[in-house]
């Protein structure tokens, strides 16, 4: 009997030490991690300097919002003109119009309309399993890319994302976690509008192995939300107001 | 020891190790705060806004002497088609249908043994129409002028795609994917960082990736030379085209 109570006690001061030892990692962790947590959570708010840029960014990004409707305006009287001197004048090259008119839509310089298809690309917002690679469900400059080459094989003659015409010289890049297109910011979701022959473009993205199912079905590991392409017969699709890239002088 | 402690700190044990796996699973979580702001990045930000608003407005004294310069020349055939021709000149050079002259680069893809034995492999080629036409993209997006891909142009219109494996179409033309030439007009180093991570992708498959530059001003790039119309879209506004 007594050496079963020395064994008992020492068993009980062996778990008691290991016990005190596990709470004490435990509660260290913990204060640790929250700590960490906070210091991330407050960094945003208490840089004065980085609020300061900020809104001189918003104020200068509503400016330039603001300047390219005044170019689109100014490219449309343009236009009228051009269209106009046709009209007065039949012994006008009528050539010289025509393709003026052409080579502007083409370039992205003028705002058009006409059938085609409109859709949504975004992240998946779900909670992402942690044996899951996070890149799998955000959207990327090269997903962007794919979906337009996939439209322009499909016909279409104008199209743009958030806006932005893709034009002669467009990129769409990620810098970090940003994505631009035209070198403009935009962000989630990203709206596709496409002119063109709405059937065959709709066909091209929803086919079997098409650019929807390669970037929303698990089994081809990705996971975007894309809405279902729908018609239209109305798209408008504005002007691009930059200077490609310096092309423009 | 007997079973009745075995099992109590058997117990024990699973109870403090849950805790612990719950503990890291939860706050190790990555964090997906956007609100992180970082100064650097909003200060090349707003000097590509300013930037551009210079650009803006300059475009904006542009496009208004050229409306006040047609309406003055309403009456004056000749010099309204002049003037006419002259934009037309411009608009030409934006559109990819006049060639462009300049600095740049020149980047060469072909297949390669030296790059098989290092382990690339043909058979990822199959994917070669996605890295093309995410390389022209990426010279776009760091400030390339003019793009042609086999001296086919890249415009606004431009696709590219891989129908078979001896089959690469840029702009719906067949161009031959063991040997691939993309000449580039614009800003050389900018273009070049932009380049970065495009070797290693085609030589995965067992391609040679080289960029030698053009600094005597003699780099041409090909106009498109395709005939376009436009049966969809038509300018806001108008009625016909």
């Amino acid at each position: 009997m007594p050496f079963k109570t020395d064994k008992r006690m020492r068993l009980t001061v062996s778990l008691t030490m290991i016990s005190v030892i596990l709470g004490l990692m435990l509660s260290m962790q913990y204060k640790n991690m929250r700590v960490t947590a906070d210091a991330q959570a407050k960094l945003p708010q208490t840089d004065p300097k980085a609020q300061y840029t900020a809104e001189q960014l918003d104020r200068i990004k509503d400016e330039n919002k603001g300047l390219e409707e005044d170019i689109e305006k100014l490219n449309k009287q343009l236009h009228g003109l051009e269209k106009q001197a046709g009209d007065v004048d039949k012994n006008l090259a009528p050539e010289i119009r025509d393709d003026l008119t052409k080579y502007k839509i083409m370039a992205g310089l003028l705002a058009v309309k006409g059938p085609g298809i409109t859709f949504t690309v975004d992240d998946n917002k779900k909670d992402i399993p942690a044996d899951k690679d996070v890149l799998l469900y955000i959207t990327h400059d090269s997903d962007l890319r794919m979906i337009v080459n996939e439209l322009l094989i499909a016909g279409a003659e104008a199209v743009s994302i958030n806006g932005q015409r893709i034009t002669t010289t467009t990129g769409i890049v990620c810098i970090g976690t940003m994505v631009k297109v035209n070198n403009q910011r935009i962000t989630t979701p990203f709206v596709f509008n496409a002119i063109g022959d709405p059937k065959n473009m709709i066909n091209a993205l929803e086919t079997r192995g098409g650019v929807i199912e390669v970037l929303t079905r698990p089994e081809n590991g990705r996971y975007l939300t894309i809405t279902p392409p729908k018609q239209s017969p109305s798209i408008t699709i504005p002007g691009y107001a930059g200077d490609f890239n310096g092309l423009k002088k | 020891m007997e079973t009745k402690h075995k099992v109590s700190l058997f117990m024990v044990s699973l109870l403090l190790g849950s805790m612990l796996t719950v503990q890291f699973s939860t706050v190790h979580r990555p964090r997906t705060d956007t609100n992180v702001v970082d100064n650097v990045q909003l200060n090349a930000e707003l000097a590509t806004e300013k930037d551009r608003q210079k650009f803006y407005y300059s475009e904006i004294n542009r496009l208004e002497d050229q409306v006040k310069s047609y309406e003055n020349k309403q009456g004056n055939r000749d010099e309204l088609v002049k003037a006419m021709a002259d934009d037309l000149d411009k608009v030409k050079t934006l559109a990819g249908v006049k060639p462009v002259k300049g600095n740049g680069i020149v980047i060469t893809i072909e297949d390669s043994f030296d790059a098989i034995a290092a382990g690339g492999d043909p058979s990822k080629a199959a994917s070669l129409d996605y890295y093309l036409y995410q390389l022209i993209n990426y010279l776009n997006g760091n400030e390339a002028q003019a793009v042609a891909v086999d001296n086919h142009r890249i415009v606004s219109l431009s696709s590219i795609r891989m129908i078979s494996q001896n089959n690469l179409q840029v702009n719906a033309v067949m161009i031959d994917p063991k040997s691939i030439t993309i000449k580039a007009v614009g800003n050389i180093e900018q273009m070049k960082i932009g380049m970065n991570l495009f070797p290693q992708f085609f030589r995965e498959m067992g391609k040679d990736f080289k960029i030698t530059d053009v600094t005597n001003g003699n780099l041409t790039i090909p106009a498109y030379d395709t005939p376009v119309e436009f049966k969809y879209a038509q300018p806001e506004g108008d009625n016909k085209l």
